[in-house]
């Protein structure tokens, strides 16, 4: 990698993307930060298998999430939130406008989350991965990234949004999306 | 398309992006625009994925973190290239040890001139010129800016000057053809120098300029006329360096 996109630059651009991602990762800005900086410090050793400067960012945020798992190991990693009585379709909101959401509940409820749902709903949320790059990070086919971020807002509606829930007829068993993966359930 | 195809893809739009494929999404818009359930159910679900993207990304970042990771990663470079010099060290220690033996010139005290260790270093100048002076600043708890845009490709040092007696951090730029240089002297607010009413200096063939920040004075020393200084500039106009 040459000097113009040297790891300094590296941190400029993406040291506040990956801290946010570390802390809704983690849920504590201590954490959020040794993370960070561990990653960054886990980049410098590794920067010549970095072959596509493009690919930075999607690279970095790799190390991040390997260096959480390896951190948190099962302990807190698999969580017992019962997915599968929600469903995967979020309920119809209401007509009135959503009330604001408080940062700190929505991290209770990432907090509570398994890290495979977790996750594909960070990154989602963060609006700069597509459904493939997300896939790409966490190693699973496309399909399965879909029908965990399906569930996993499903469960963000119920956790942030209980007043809102009522009875929803459920629609006729999902189809595949034509011409895109199968959507697929659960762990591969 | 049908409301129950409708609603199974309205899952998966999202505001910026079309990841469902034109087809689909052609043929989603058609019926938005002509179904007012499903277009209020789509305007629903956009509206919560918005608010929860806004929540997801309110996350303040402390303020210091930058240069925290910074002097990490500093910190880290420093102790990586101490362990590969260590090694190096220790594969040619046996062989040395043997040899100032024999002649009996062995201490243990003196550090001993290391041309690899040198070496080594200019390496890493060469490869990553920016990261080897921001390094080096940080080391020195000077700040990383200076006052103008450096070439880092253009250093050829970093290190102390005697001035005046005292030793004051300078590093020095130099042209491609090697004729005209800068040198950039960081004078920080210790005390140790008077500062007041400081002016810039001009001499048959140099210049120097002096930057007054809040932390450090900077005297920036360059040939090449009174336009020399863009030389050594990331932003100096193109076509060639000014004379
Ligand atoms: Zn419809």
């Amino acid at each position: 990698m040459s000097s113009a996109h040297g790891l300094l630059a590296l941190i400029d651009a993406h040291y506040e993307s990956l801290y946010r991602y570390a802390y809704r990762l983690s849920g504590t800005p201590a954490d959020a930060e040794d993370l960070t900086q561990e990653t960054f410090g886990k980049a410098l050793a590794h920067l010549s298998q970095l072959r596509e400067p493009e690919r930075a960012k999607a690279w970095l945020f790799r190390i991040l999430r390997n260096l959480y798992l390896h951190k948190v190991r099962d302990s807190q990693r698999h969580k017992e939130i019962p997915l599968e009585s929600l469903g995967d379709l979020p309920q119809r909101p209401p007509d009135d406008p959503l009330p604001e959401i408080d940062p700190g509940k929505l991290q209770q409820a990432l907090n509570d989350l398994d890290e495979t749902f977790r996750t594909p709903l960070i990154l989602f949320y963060f609006e700069e991965f597509s459904y493939r790059d997300i896939a790409e990070q966490m190693d699973v086919p496309i399909g399965t990234v879909m029908s965990r971020l399906a569930r996993g807002k499903a469960y963000l509606r119920h956790r942030l949004f209980p007043s809102h829930e009522r009875d929803h007829p459920r629609l006729p068993e999902a189809k595949a999306v034509s011409g895109s993966p199968q959507v697929t359930d659960g762990v591969p | 398309m049908e409301c129950r195809d409708a609603q199974f893809y309205l899952r998966w739009q999202r505001h910026a992006t079309d990841e469902l494929g034109a087809e689909v999404t052609t043929a989603l818009r058609q019926h938005l625009a002509q179904c007012p359930v499903c277009a209020a159910e789509s305007q629903a679900l956009l509206a919560f994925d918005k608010a929860i993207a806004r929540a997801m990304k309110a996350v303040p970042v402390p303020p210091a973190l930058r240069d925290r990771i910074r002097t990490h990663v500093a910190t880290q470079r420093g102790a990586r290239l101490r362990v590969q010099l260590y090694r190096t060290a220790v594969s040619v220690a046996a062989a040395v040890v043997l040899v100032l033996l024999g002649l009996s010139i062995f201490s243990s005290t003196r550090p001993r001139v290391d041309p690899q260790m040198l070496a080594e270093l200019a390496d890493d100048q060469l490869h990553r010129p920016d990261d080897y002076i921001q390094n080096w600043l940080i080391a020195q708890k000077l700040p990383t800016e200076l006052p103008h845009q450096f070439d880092w490709e253009l250093v050829t040092h970093r290190g102390f000057d005697d001035v005046q007696g005292l030793k004051v951090p300078v590093i020095v730029f130099t042209t491609p053809d090697g004729r005209d240089f800068a040198k950039v002297y960081i004078f920080r607010k210790d005390g140790r120098f008077d500062m007041r009413d400081l002016h810039a200096g001009q001499a048959s063939r140099a210049s120097a300029d002096v930057y007054d920040t809040p932390h450090a004075v900077y005297v920036i020393v360059y040939t090449g006329g009174p336009r020399g200084l863009q030389r050594f500039l990331t932003n100096r106009p193109p076509g060639g360096p000014a004379t």
